[in-house]
């Protein structure tokens, strides 16, 4: 009887604290009716990204407004001019890109130094991810086997070779523009690549131009799903020529000040995204097709992030 | 809980008691509880699969219907940046773009219309049928997203500058320097997009629409609702909170499963089906299977009938007819109505009443040969006693209890030291005889019956031996041989009397001479006494000779006359007279034993008879009462008369007569004094017949006897 009687009581305390729980969640959503803009550039992990920080959120209390941008100029260009309130930027590529301040290879010290940097324009870094969205030279395994091919420098060395018949490379389009891209990879492995030799390729298509042997060699995100799925490698940069992109929340200085309440599951996020996390949700969105929201917010719940339903 | 457990054994018992509730029980448990229980998981289970089921079926067709969608948006979009020409690298060129969208529009299905917005949001053409508009400006609410992100943009449920309600999507256009010149725009077909969604699933009960961010309807399976806020039954709300899930709400009236999940661009989609159709299936199923579980129910039912009918009845039967058997004195004759099968619950029907019967056969010729044997043993004159090894009587017969005056109640099962039929130990022959080493034993002894009579009986005793030869008993058989022993004795007795009249006769002849000279003397003696004045005494004395030898030369004459038999003539006596003269006769004895006399004379007793052998009689009877009574008592004596008899009644208050004695009360030479020679009642028995009289005795042990005399008027 005594039991029975302390189950009940259990019971009915776990009901009340459910209907207290969902009274707070009531009053969330109907408090806090503002909405966030959030940006992404327009490859697969940034849609992920996108769509988890929208989840999260959702979850807050906020409404949400998703916008895809093209490339790195243009949503930086709409984030400065507050259009955006937030969206995930790689450590370098503002650093060389905006801050025009070159690459930084020590990836604490490029956080550390973007953060700073931005501070100024009333843009906050929060508190970066281990996610290094960094560039690699890609290529098949077979080919990279069959002639011993393991860091660029190797790459470089078999090109020289006049005797091998020269090899195609495809990059997309911001890398041939940036100052972080082609030319600084020639510069720091003394090499040039001739123009005819330069296939230029939607991010997207970069992995597959190099399966289906039109290109030898590809400079693609080393966090791309499709390399290992395809049995391609990546390069060794021997020299350090790729500089880390660790991704980070950016949010507006208004924004955090006014919802602070926002910088806990945002950090949260980045602290549980790894290189390992992230190629395999970009596997499963780009080889398996799967849908961004779904991938997304099942990785959420699987980190305990996001509450099953 | 202690009556609950108990009442739960009881029930258990109760049911393990009787093979029909097992069975019924056994029924219930094992089929038609574990069957209802395998229909409830079979339904639960279909059911559960259906739901799933459907689930993910209309998980799956949200998903293709999305996929789908998003393919279709992505290849406007590339069709669009090809009629723009994007990164052509070429200047703006609004007629190839009208010409291009022309032929696009001809070839899609999903494509309504196209125009193009300069940057300044003035509206240069609309395909297919304006190639050229002038000062027609409008507003396109996606226009500044698209400025921004250089990205295409979908766009809500809005107003063209037609003033129709469309969805559309925009691209920006960049001139040769990749700057931003303005949006070419895309209508979409909303029947199309419908299409699509009812593509998906023919079936009836589906229903889908896609929604913009605002909730209106877009497009749907209901044209009806296209353009309208949707449906508040469905999970609007959701659908971009949750990016996907599922749901089960009651939509158009009916309980639904709906799934939902976001487009890639900020529409939504909710697909779902109808409960009622979706587990339409499962209906069937568990209709199917209700009728199923129903026949093997009823099926198992009739299994089980057939099974108690066939299997428990005959044994139920059977078990009746062993209950029958145990109650049964007699041996009955099976019922035939019922046949008996050729199974083997018959050939078991069929031993068990050819075993009860033969059983009840055997009783029967058991009981009869034990009634024949019983009769036997009662039948046989002798009285019979068996003992068993302890000396413990088992059994005795009717003759037996006859015998001894017990009945068989107080016997058997006494120990046969205890039986009442002896005085003493020394004079048990039957135990002796019955617990002698000798097998058997042959003699003859006495015992005592319940009314203390003696028997002289002749015993004859057996041993009992079982099959191994052990003692486990013995027999007596005892006949009573008193009666066989007092006729012998009588006939002695007879011889003897003979002698004795013979010698008494010589003796009486002897006599009567000296007799006949002392009553001579005597008669002289007393006349001279008279006459010489004598004392009183003297002449007492004298008077008594003279009477006594009277007498006694009478009763010499009476006795000649008896052993001659003749009879001096009867006259006419009072017995008044008679009893006042024996009484006068032992006054002296009277007074010396302080014996009281109290006379009732009614009548005189006037009869015809013989008064000196009536003297005698009565003089016989009185001595023995007086003997009776040793000391102190009162002597009775009645004389009375009715129509029939005079009779006269003489009691005492002595010792009474010993039963065992009363029989031979009359016998000659029977006496239980220690000088009585036995002859007394029975003469005065004779005296009194001889004077048409009639003498019986009445004598309680311990108060007193009473002789009466009947005599017939």
């Amino acid at each position: 009887m005594r039991r029975f009687l302390l189950i009940i009581g259990c019971l009915t305390f776990l009901i009340s604290c459910q209907s207290k729980e969902e009274i707070k969640q009531k009053d969330a959503t109907e408090s806090a009716h503002l909405t966030i803009k959030l940006g992404s550039k327009a490859f697969t992990e940034q849609y992920l990204l996108m769509k988890m920080t929208a989840l999260l959120l959702m979850e807050e209390g906020f409404d949400i407004d998703e916008m895809r941008f093209l490339d790195s100029p243009s949503i930086r260009d709409a984030f400065e001019n507050k259009v955006i309130d937030l969206y995930w930027e790689y450590t370098n590529t503002a650093k060389t890109i905006y801050h025009k301040s070159g690459p930084g290879y020590d990836s604490l010290k490029a956080y550390e130094s973007v953060k700073k940097e931005d501070e100024k324009n009333d843009i906050i870094w929060l508190e970066k991810s281990d996610f290094n969205s960094s560039w690699g030279l890609i290529m098949k395994e077979s080919f990279a086997k069959q002639h011993q091919l393991d860091s660029v420098s190797d790459l470089v060395t078999y090109m020289s070779n006049q005797e091998h018949p020269s090899l195609k490379m495809a990059t997309n389009d911001e890398y041939l523009i940036r100052e972080d891209g082609l030319s600084h990879l020639e510069d720091v492995y003394q090499f040039s690549v001739n123009k005819d030799q330069l296939l230029a390729v939607d991010s997207e298509l970069l992995s597959l131009a190099v399966k289906e042997s039109r290109v030898q060699v590809a400079v693609g995100m080393i966090t791309d799903s499709r390399i290992k799925d395809y049995h391609l490698i990546v390069l060794e940069d021997n020299r350090k020529a790729f500089p880390p992109y660790d991704a980070a929340p950016v949010v507006q200085r208004k924004m955090i000040e006014q919802y602070p309440e926002i910088q806990e599951p945002l950090e949260k996020l980045s602290a549980s995204i790894t290189n390992e996390e992230m190629i395999g949700l970009n596997y499963r969105v780009d080889v398996l097709h799967q849908d961004v929201g779904k991938v997304a917010k099942a990785f959420l719940q699987d980190q305990g992030l996001l509450r099953v339903e | 809980m202690k009556t609950i457990t108990k009442q739960l054994i009881r029930l258990f018992e109760s049911v393990h008691a009787s093979i029909l509730r097992k069975s019924v029980m056994i029924f219930v448990f094992i089929l038609v509880i574990p069957t209802l229980m395998i229909y409830q998981l079979i339904i639960n289970y279909a059911e559960d699969m259906i739901e799933e089921d459907i689930i993910s079926e209309n998980v799956a067709n949200t998903e293709s219907i999305v996929k789908r969608v998003n393919n279709e948006i992505s290849s406007v979009v590339l069709q669009l940046h090809l009629m723009a020409g994007n990164g052509e690298g070429s200047e703006i060129n609004a007629e190839r773009m009208y010409e291009r969208s022309r032929q696009a529009i001809a070839q899609s299905s999903i494509i309504r219309s196209i125009y193009y917005l300069d940057d300044t949001s003035n509206v240069i053409f609309e395909s297919p049928f304006a190639p050229e508009l002038e000062g027609v400006s409008y507003h396109y609410p996606e226009f500044d997203r698209i400025q921004w992100t250089h990205n295409y943009a979908v766009s809500s449920v809005i107003q063209n500058f037609s003033g129709e309600d469309i969805v559309s999507v925009g691209i920006p256009v960049f001139d040769e320097k990749n700057a931003f010149q303005g949006a070419l725009i895309a209508e979409f077909s909303q029947d199309y997009l419908s299409e699509i969604v009812r593509s998906i699933s023919m079936s009836e009960g589906h229903f889908g629409m896609m929604v913009d961010l605002e909730g209106i309807v877009l497009a749907s399976t209901n044209e009806q609702s296209i353009g309208s806020a949707i449906s508040s039954d469905l999970p609007s709300k959701q659908i971009f909170e949750e990016v996907s899930g599922v749901a089960r709400s009651s939509y158009g009236g009916n309980q639904s499963i709906i799934a939902y999940q976001t487009l890639r661009d900020e529409w939504g989609l909710v697909y779902g089906v109808s409960e009622d159709i979706a587990f339409a299936p499962v209906r069937k199923l568990s209709l199917v299977l209700t009728l199923s579980f129903l026949g093997i129910l009823i099926l198992s039912f009739f299994f089980i009938v057939a099974g108690i009918r066939n299997i428990v009845y005959p044994i139920i039967r059977l078990t009746d007819y062993a209950k029958d058997y145990r109650e049964k004195v007699f041996y009955q004759e099976h019922d035939p109505s019922q046949s008996v099968r050729k199974d083997e619950v018959g050939e078991l029907t069929r031993t068990i009443i050819s075993v009860g019967n033969s059983n009840y056969e055997k009783q029967h010729q058991l009981e009869e040969s034990e009634r024949y044997l019983n009769d036997m043993i009662e039948g046989i004159p002798y009285g019979m006693i068996t003992i068993n090894d302890h000396a413990i009587v088992t059994h005795v017969n009717n003759r037996f209890e006859n015998l001894i005056g017990y009945s068989r109640n107080d016997l058997v099962g006494k120990s046969l030291s205890e039986l009442p039929i002896k005085s003493t130990d020394e004079d048990f022959m039957l135990l002796k005889a019955l617990i002698s080493e000798d097998p058997s034993i042959e003699c003859e002894s006495y015992i005592i019956d319940a009314n203390g009579r003696r028997h002289i009986v002749n015993i004859a005793t057996s041993r009992f031996y079982n099959a191994q030869n052990k003692i486990i008993g013995s027999i007596a058989v005892l006949q009573d041989i008193s009666q066989m022993k007092m006729l012998e004795s009588r006939l002695k007795q007879n011889d003897k009397l003979a002698l004795i009249g013979q010698i008494t006769t010589g003796i009486a002849h002897e006599i009567k001479n000296p007799l006949a000279i002392l009553t001579g003397s005597s008669e002289m003696l007393r006349e001279e006494v008279e006459e010489a004045n004598s004392s009183e005494e003297i002449l007492e004395l004298s008077r008594d000779i003279d009477q006594v030898v009277k007498r006694m030369k009478l009763i010499v004459n009476n006795f000649l006359n008896f052993a001659k038999v003749n009879k001096a003539d009867a006259r006419p006596i009072q017995l008044k007279k008679v009893i006042d003269e024996v009484l006068h006769l032992v006054r002296f004895k009277l007074k010396e034993l302080n014996i009281e006399v109290v006379k009732h004379y009614e009548t005189s007793g006037d009869l015809v008879g013989f008064y000196d052998e009536l003297i005698q009689a009565f003089l016989n009877i009185i001595l023995n009462a007086i003997d009776a009574m040793k000391e102190e008592g009162t002597l009775t004596v009645t004389i009375e008369e009715d129509e029939k008899y005079v009779h006269v009644a003489i009691g005492d208050t002595g010792t009474g007569i010993v039963t065992s004695n009363l029989e031979w009360l009359f016998d000659p030479f029977f006496s239980t004094k220690e000088e009585g020679n036995g002859l007394g009642l029975t003469i005065a028995r004779d005296i009194i017949k001889e004077n048409n009289g009639d003498l019986t005795v009445e004598s309680v042990e311990g108060e007193g006897t009473t002789i009466h005399c009947w005599f017939q008027r």
